[in-house]
């Protein structure tokens, strides 16, 4: 340092100021999107709750909760032991996902097999600690009738996705008399990367009792 | 300067992630105390905490064994006889109900894409009920009222080209029912090999979004047509160019039910009972009777193993012995090896000629009381390889849900050898799609080292997983091509030496077959569009007609081992120059042939034409002098076409007499080919005629089609009424090597990655803020000294 002439030393320290105010907005930049991205999940969720109201009441099927959107509410879950409850939307693209946990399109062909994936670092985050047993309870609307299914989860499992199928257990070969519901999202939950082959699946069967405890 | 720091970081992230993992805690830690989601730390303390953490892929945390209860199982016998280009299938579908209940079963089976299916019978024990082709809606609703009244029934439908229902109603408890399937299929012939393919299983389709029975396509609900709008725009610009009706029909899929059968995983068949149902269910047997009509020099079996037998008859064997033309030529007959074989792969079987009896031409004719069928098949020489001085290509890599397991292997494999193809003056692109569609360069790059490196370090990465929304990708390549095409000057693209490419890897495992046809068939101009299947089962109807679409070539990898003949072969064939305008003049007036427009040929490809002409038109003779006359007669088929600025041409003197069965069935089926697409691109008012002019062509050729079906009904009722009915889909096995039947998206939004990388820059920072506020105080010292 002390070999330094004052001019070469005072552009050097200027280049150091920059790179400071550099870090410090890449750093801010950073935390906002992370800001930013979670606002959006939780507000996204409040009108979604708003909509899925409206969409109990009125008999059209599809409420939009907001003007622009091109997602809709089709069903409410709720897992009371982890005291979450979300709006399930009408398909599980990356846009939709941003807004809340999206329903698969392949649960719309078997309606005996609901399956629906969220984030695990938004939505489903408190997936981490459900517990094989606990009931995840689903609100849905049938031709105009709201309909309330229980479902007890009855196996929990991670699956490489390259490897492995999610229905890799076996699934009988007619449609079920009864309901299945799969959660999905990413594992392991406290990775820093948002791809991962890993996924959590939680199977859920219909149960058509109350727990004693309940 | 940003970049520079958010590039440091990652360097530092990939540090924490490899190597330290307690840092990597540390940091979690801290990161999860600025959560501002807040789920609060102390209400899960309650809960049970499962330890994840110990966990490795695939194992369970309870686990449950459930026995796959097979109560009516499917057996597939195949009986193949194959005589120069065609091949007669006999395809015995045999259901057996192994429970004390009536059973209705219901069976989604593929075929070949261009398998003419002309015969059904019912065979319930020793009584043999013929199957009758009827309109289609006739012969469902014959169907059901038989079902109702307690008769057994079958009824055999197609539901796409290359995909068929059977159902069998009244299955009494521990019954056999055998349902036999006959049809005709030609036999591929290109680059000196021949084809022939079985496929034995379906890929899970998937089933775009918007598809779902929706009529109120509003304008709002326009834009979901592209979820990735900003990048669709040429599409939405010629969809506004669509009829109302059109639109509707084109983007939804009103048979998702009759596509998507349930699918299971062989190893699921096995139950603990050691009984006999499992042991024969989803097994296939293959039995063919390989005559060439010339020498043989190879036969093989891409995915099976076989056995062979060279001679005039099979050992032991019930196939009829085909009357021998040629007497110094041996027939082949192929079995598969084994008793344990799973209708889980698709069979092929390949074989070559000896070099001297390479056939260069080839005219087989019948006649029937009306008409003379002929089907016409000519091999265009060979062209040099052409100086190509630039090409822009963009490849399309498919990464669905559907592509897991060993499919995502071969298409990056594949993927990775065209990369090493480009030549410096060529530009490249890649597009990925699974749930949407995104592309490696936002535009054309040149094909420098830095790039391609660049590309198979991007390709390497790529993992499946989610949906197939195949739209959006095809739109973003002819985006960017034609965009290219205008940036780079109209000038140069007239200039033949510049080809333009897409390059589509995939399974093709999707429902949505006819919006994508369409898309090619709008948007292609001077692209051309090749096809590569990839996997166990790939959808060969999308594949063969999506290359069609696309004035292209197609071919199949269904194991990793072929990713790098396939690959040369593809590239020998597209860096030749194709022959065009090829018009063939008939001997006879008014020749009906098909394909209509006869497409351009690629270099080893035959051009192949079913034609039919009236016998109206010959004068009236007593039948000995027709005879004569036809026997003297040799008639002459010129064939000509442009190859690479020369003029080819070829004539073939044919004679009339050839008699072998099926060429009207051909002709017939490629006929309903030509008309299939015209009907679905027709108004509402003009269908109706189309579907009349498919229906009476199919009913008078026996032909099963989109709009006929095969029915059999016994004549006296079999339940008692008071025994009720069940209806048991049979489940096709997940094709060999493939984990996933649905998409998977991706479920993380990488929130924590964010965060910790905010979180280092802001430490470097302060620390750097630290060192300069000392330096400068010294600085300040230093001057004031």
């Amino acid at each position: 340092m002390i070999s330094l002439t004052p001019v070469s030393y005072s552009n050097n320290i200027n280049l150091l100021k920059y790179l400071i105010i550099g870090l410090f907005i890449a750093s801010l930049l950073n935390f906002s999107q992370v800001i930013y991205l979670q606002i959006k999940a939780s507000l996204a969720q409040v009108l979604l709750a708003n909509a899925w109201e409206n969409t109990l009441t009125i008999t059209d099927k599809k409420v939009k909760p907001w003007p622009w959107a091109d997602i809709y509410p089709v069903a409410k879950i709720s897992i009371p032991s982890l005291d979450l409850t979300q709006i399930v939307l009408n398909n599980d693209s990356g846009q939709a996902l941003a807004f809340g946990p999206g329903l698969n399109g392949y649960s719309n062909i078997n309606d005996n097999l609901i399956l629906i994936s969220a984030h695990r670092d938004s939505h489903f985050k408190p997936l981490e600690f459900l517990n094989i047993g606990d009931e995840i309870h689903l609100e849905t609307k049938v031709t105009s009738i709201t309909k309330q299914v229980r479902f007890r989860v009855k196996k929990i499992s991670v699956i490489n996705i390259n490897e492995q199928s999610i229905l890799d257990n076996n699934r009988p070969n007619t449609k079920l008399a009864i309901s299945e519901l799969i959660l999905l999202t990413c594992y392991p939950f406290n990775s820093l990367s948002a791809s991962t082959p890993y996924r959590l699946v939680i199977q859920a069967e219909e149960t058509f009792f109350k727990r004693d405890n309940e | 300067m940003c970049f520079i720091s958010i590039h440091l970081s990652h360097i530092m992230l990939t540090f924490f992630n490899e190597e330290n993992l307690k840092y990597l805690a540390l940091i979690t830690l801290m990161t999860s105390l600025f959560s501002p989601m807040g789920y609060a730390e102390d209400s899960r303390q309650n809960l049970k905490r499962i330890p994840y953490e110990e966990v490795k892929s695939g194992s369970l945390f309870f686990k449950e064994k459930e026995g796959y209860f097979a109560d009516i199982a499917q057996q597939s016998q195949f009986k193949v006889t194959i005589n120069g280009l065609i091949s007669r299938v006999d395809l015995t579908q045999t259901f057996q109900n192994k429970t004390d209940d009536w059973l209705e079963a219901v069976y989604v089976f593929p075929l070949a894409e261009n398998s003419a299916v002309d015969g059904m019978t019912m065979e319930i024990g020793k009584r043999k009920i013929v199957g009758e082709i009827k309109e289609k809606r006739l012969a469902k609703k014959l169907y059901q009222q038989a079902k109702r009244i307690g008769k057994k029934a079958s009824l055999v439908s197609q539901q796409r080209p290359n995909l068929f229902t059977t159902k069998v109603a009244n299955i009494a408890p521990n019954q056999k029912i055998k349902i036999r399937i006959s049809y005709l299929q030609v036999i591929e012939y290109k680059n000196d090999l021949f084809s022939f393919n079985l496929p034995l299983t379906i890929t899970p389709r998937y089933i775009p979004q918007q598809s779902i029975g929706d009529n109120q396509l509003g304008a709002k609900q326009e834009n979901k047509l592209g979820r990735t709008i900003e990048m669709t725009s040429l599409t939405i610009n010629n969809q506004h160019g669509w009829s109302n009706a059109v639109r509707e029909k084109v983007n939804t899929i009103i048979d998702i039910d009759e596509i998507t059968p349930s699918q299971i995983y062989p190893q699921n068949l096995t139950s603990n009972n050691d009984d006999e149902i499992t042991h024969t269910a989803q097994k296939v047997s293959i039995n063919i009777a390989l005559d060439a009509g010339l020498p043989i020099d190879r036969v093989e079996s891409l995915h099976h193993k076989i056995s062979k037998q060279f001679g005039k008859q099979e050992k032991n064997s019930t196939i009829k012995k085909q009357p021998n033309t040629l007497p110094s030529r041996e027939k082949v007959f192929i079995k598969l090896a084994g008793n344990n074989n799973l209708l889980e792969q698709d069979f092929v079987l390949n074989w070559q000629l000896t070099l001297a009896s390479t056939p260069k031409a080839a005219f087989i004719a019948s006649s029937d009381s009306e008409s003379h069928y002929g089907l016409l098949m000519v091999m265009p020489p060979k062209a040099r390889l052409s100086e190509v001085l630039r090409k822009e290509i963009i490849y399309i890599i498919d990464t669905s849900g559907s592509m897991g397991g060993v499919a995502i292997r071969q298409a990056k494999s594949a993927l990775t050898y065209a990369l090493a193809q480009l030549t410096p003056g060529d530009s490249f692109n890649i597009v990925e799609f699974n749930s949407n569609a995104k592309s490696l360069f936002p535009h054309l790059l040149a094909a420098t080292t830095d790039n391609i490196h660049w590309a198979k370090q991007w390709v390497n990465k790529l993992a499946a997983g989610g949906g197939t929304e195949m739209y959006s990708a095809l739109a973003l390549s002819f985006e960017q091509l034609t965009k290219n095409k205008v940036s780079t000057g109209v000038k140069t693209s007239k200039n033949a030496t510049i080809q333009q490419q897409v390059i589509f890897i995939t399974d093709g495992a999707v429902g949505n077959e006819l919006a994508l046809f369409n898309l090619i068939d709008q948007n292609l101009q001077e692209i051309r569009l090749h096809t590569i299947g990839i996997g166990s089962a790939p959808n060969r109807y999308f594949m063969s007609h999506a290359a069609e679409s696309g004035k292209g070539t197609y071919r199949y990898i269904g194991q990793l081992n072929e990713v790098k003949q396939q690959m040369k072969a593809l590239f020998d064939q597209i860096n030749r120059p194709v022959m065009t305008n090829i018009k063939v003049d008939w001997p006879d007036k008014d020749v009906e042939f098909y394909p209509f427009n006869i497409p351009d040929l690629y270099a080893g490809m035959p051009l192949l034409l079913t034609a039919k002409w009236d016998r109206a038109s010959e004068p009236h003779k007593t039948v000995e002098e027709f005879v004569a006359a036809k026997r003297n007669e040799l008639k002459t088929i010129k064939i000509s076409g442009d190859l690479a600025k020369t003029h080819w041409q070829q004539e073939l003197k044919i004679k009339q007499t050839g008699n072998q069965n099926g060429i009207s069935t051909l002709w017939a089926r490629e006929k309903i080919d030509h008309l299939m697409p015209i009907y679905q691109r027709s108004a509402t008012k003009d269908k109706q005629q189309i579907r009349q002019q498919v229906t009476d062509l199919a009913l008078h050729h026996k032909l099963l089609s989109a709009f006929t079906s095969f029915i059999a009904i016994e004549e006296k009722p079999a339940r008692p009424l008071k025994n009720e009915l069940f209806s048991k889909a049979i489940p096709n096995l997940m094709p060999k090597g493939s984990t996933q039947a649905i998409p998977i998206p991706i479920t993380a939004l990488g929130l924590s990655g964010k965060l910790l990388d905010s979180f280092i820059l802001l430490i470097i920072a302060s620390l750097l803020l630290a060192f300069y506020l000392r330096k400068k105080v010294a600085f300040k010292l230093n001057e004031k000294g």
